[in-house]
């Protein structure tokens, strides 16, 4: 017993002590790990920051007219593309295989002391310096083409999005834009088929290309009907683009309704269609940056489309779009700058 | 989740009301690569062969004979790590003097026709000349480096055989 209790007192210590090592060993490594965590983050945040400054650096101020204007801080900025290309022709992204064009171009500013946003729908064919990459995604040049050649590059993946982001800022003067959303073809069946289907009026003659959309009916387009519906254009009627865009249009205004129906009627469409979006776009925003932009436009003022005018012309094989150049700067003044204090 | 929703909403309406994009007048640019063209071909006979040499890029190596593809696809996996392709090819690794490149094309040429009897002075008119380092040429994945000379954005070569060529550019400052 006395053994015991002398064992008891001799071993006290040592344990004592091995457990103050232990003690100090673990905050010794959880300190090494904090530490360690703290210059991650202190990297990236260095990288960030001088991401930054390269890419905010050309343009912080704007000399027009003898007048300085400053770079307003106070925006977010979000590019949606659309791609010209379908999700299963994408199985394999690599720069070899990827020829995929944007196709349409939205820039939307949101302007957090106006709460407000703003769409600028750019055209694909405006001439603006487009970054060249290699295989790598690495920069051996640049060239002077349509924006939409600017998706070209790349893998068709993330890359090709940021090469995207990046002629649409040197198109825009050097403004930032910040984050990417794009969309594949297929996302209009997707959708389509997602809302149990669109109703549309027949105007067109489609016999020639799919006899089920009668003309002169009102039919409820399924799956690829939409797609059809609302891209063909050679053999449908007058073959004019003109009346492709009114079809787009009626077609877009019927999703709209049943989206906005649907998602007041179910909680979980919205988790549905969330989910399935995913499938056709690449983007750099989370689920977690798509939350705050939702809380940010939920009060928010939509202030409409602007175009930037300019003239189409036929280039040595293609249409060009020649931007005004002093509509592009004051559209750009207006969105992006203010005056900078003296 | 209504909340992503309701952004996902906004986001799709902006790209709704683009799809009028969608009707792009014609023509509207296509995509291109980077491939060069045939700028002058001359047989050792002094004849004209341009108009039989072919050109075509890796994105389109399904049009390609069996054999061909296999040899671009070798190529292409031998590309996707550059710095030990260059590591591994002296002659190349000294043309290159360290400097940083990247690929910028993978191409087939071929001849069309019995007619056309290889060797042929070659000029190519490349894309980004500015920028232009060197050019392979690929045999079951091994990289051969072309001689080429450069003049005026026209790379002058001997084509000696047919098959799998690539051209490495220098890569730019961000």
């Amino acid at each position: 017993m006395n053994r015991a209790r002398k064992s008891r007192k001799t071993n006290g210590p040592i344990v004592l002590t091995i457990l103050l090592l232990v003690v100090i060993g673990v905050g010794l490594f959880g300190i090494h790990r904090w530490q360690r965590q703290q210059d991650e983050r202190a990297a990236e945040l260095a990288a960030a920051a001088e991401a930054e400054e390269d890419y905010l650096g050309k343009r912080l101020v704007l000399t027009v007219d003898g007048e300085d204007y400053a770079l307003r801080s106070d925006l977010d900025t979000y590019l949606i593309i659309g791609l010209d290309k379908f999700t299963d022709t994408l199985s394999d992204p690599s720069y070899h295989t990827n020829n995929q064009q944007a196709d349409f171009l939205f820039l939307m500013v949101v302007d957090k002391t106006a709460k407000s946003y703003t769409a600028i729908h750019l055209n694909r064919d405006a001439m603006t310096e487009i970054q060249r990459l290699g295989m790598s995604g690495k920069k051996i040049g640049t060239f002077t083409g349509q924006l939409a050649l600017s998706h070209t590059f790349g893998s068709g993946e993330k890359d090709s999005c940021r090469n995207t982001v990046l002629a649409v800022s040197r198109y825009l003067l050097d403004v930032p834009v910040e984050h990417y959303f794009s969309l594949t073809m297929d996302a209009i069946p997707m959708l389509n088929d997602l809302v149990g289907g669109v109703t549309v009026h027949i105007d067109d003659d489609f016999s020639a290309i799919d006899p089920s959309l009668e003309q002169g009916k009102d039919v409820r387009l399924k799956g690829q009907q939409a797609l059809t519906f609302v891209r063909s254009r050679h053999h449908v009627d007058d073959g004019s683009n003109l009346s492709r865009m009114n079809r787009q249009r009626e077609y877009v205004r019927g999703l709209y309704e049943q989206i906005t129906k649907l998602l007041q009627e179910s909680d979980s469409f919205a988790r549905s269609l969330a989910s399935h979006l995913a499938d056709f776009s690449v983007s750099d925003l989370t689920t977690t940056d798509l939350a705050n932009l939702a809380d940010q436009l939920k009060d928010y003022r939509f202030a409409g489309i602007r175009t930037i005018a300019g003239e189409a012309k036929l280039g040595e094989k293609y249409i060009e779009f020649y931007t005004d150049e002093d509509a592009l700067q004051s559209l750009v003044l207006d969105l992006f700058f203010q005056k900078a204090k003296a | 989740m209504k909340k992503i929703l309701s952004c996902l909403l906004a986001v799709l309406l902006l790209a709704s009301f683009s799809i009028s994009a969608f009707a792009a007048e014609v023509p509207s640019v296509e995509s291109e690569k980077q491939i060069p063209t045939v700028a002058e071909a001359v047989d050792a006979d002094g004849n004209d062969v341009a108009g039989g040499i072919v050109i075509t890029d890796y994105e389109d190596k399904d049009t390609l004979p069996e054999d061909a593809q296999k040899q671009l696809d070798d190529a292409a996996e031998a590309l996707e790590d550059l710095a030990a392709l260059v590591e591994g090819n002296d002659e190349l690794k000294e043309l290159l003097d360290g400097k940083e490149v990247d690929c910028e094309a993978l191409f087939d040429i071929s001849v069309v026709g019995d007619e056309i009897k290889l060797p042929v002075e070659l000029k190519l008119e490349l894309v980004n000349p500015d920028n232009f380092a060197a050019l392979l040429h690929f045999v079951d994945g091994e990289a051969t480096l072309v001689e080429t000379e450069l003049e005026d954005g026209i790379a002058a070569l001997t084509l000696e055989e047919v098959g799998a060529y690539a051209i490495l550019s220098f890569v730019e400052a961000e």
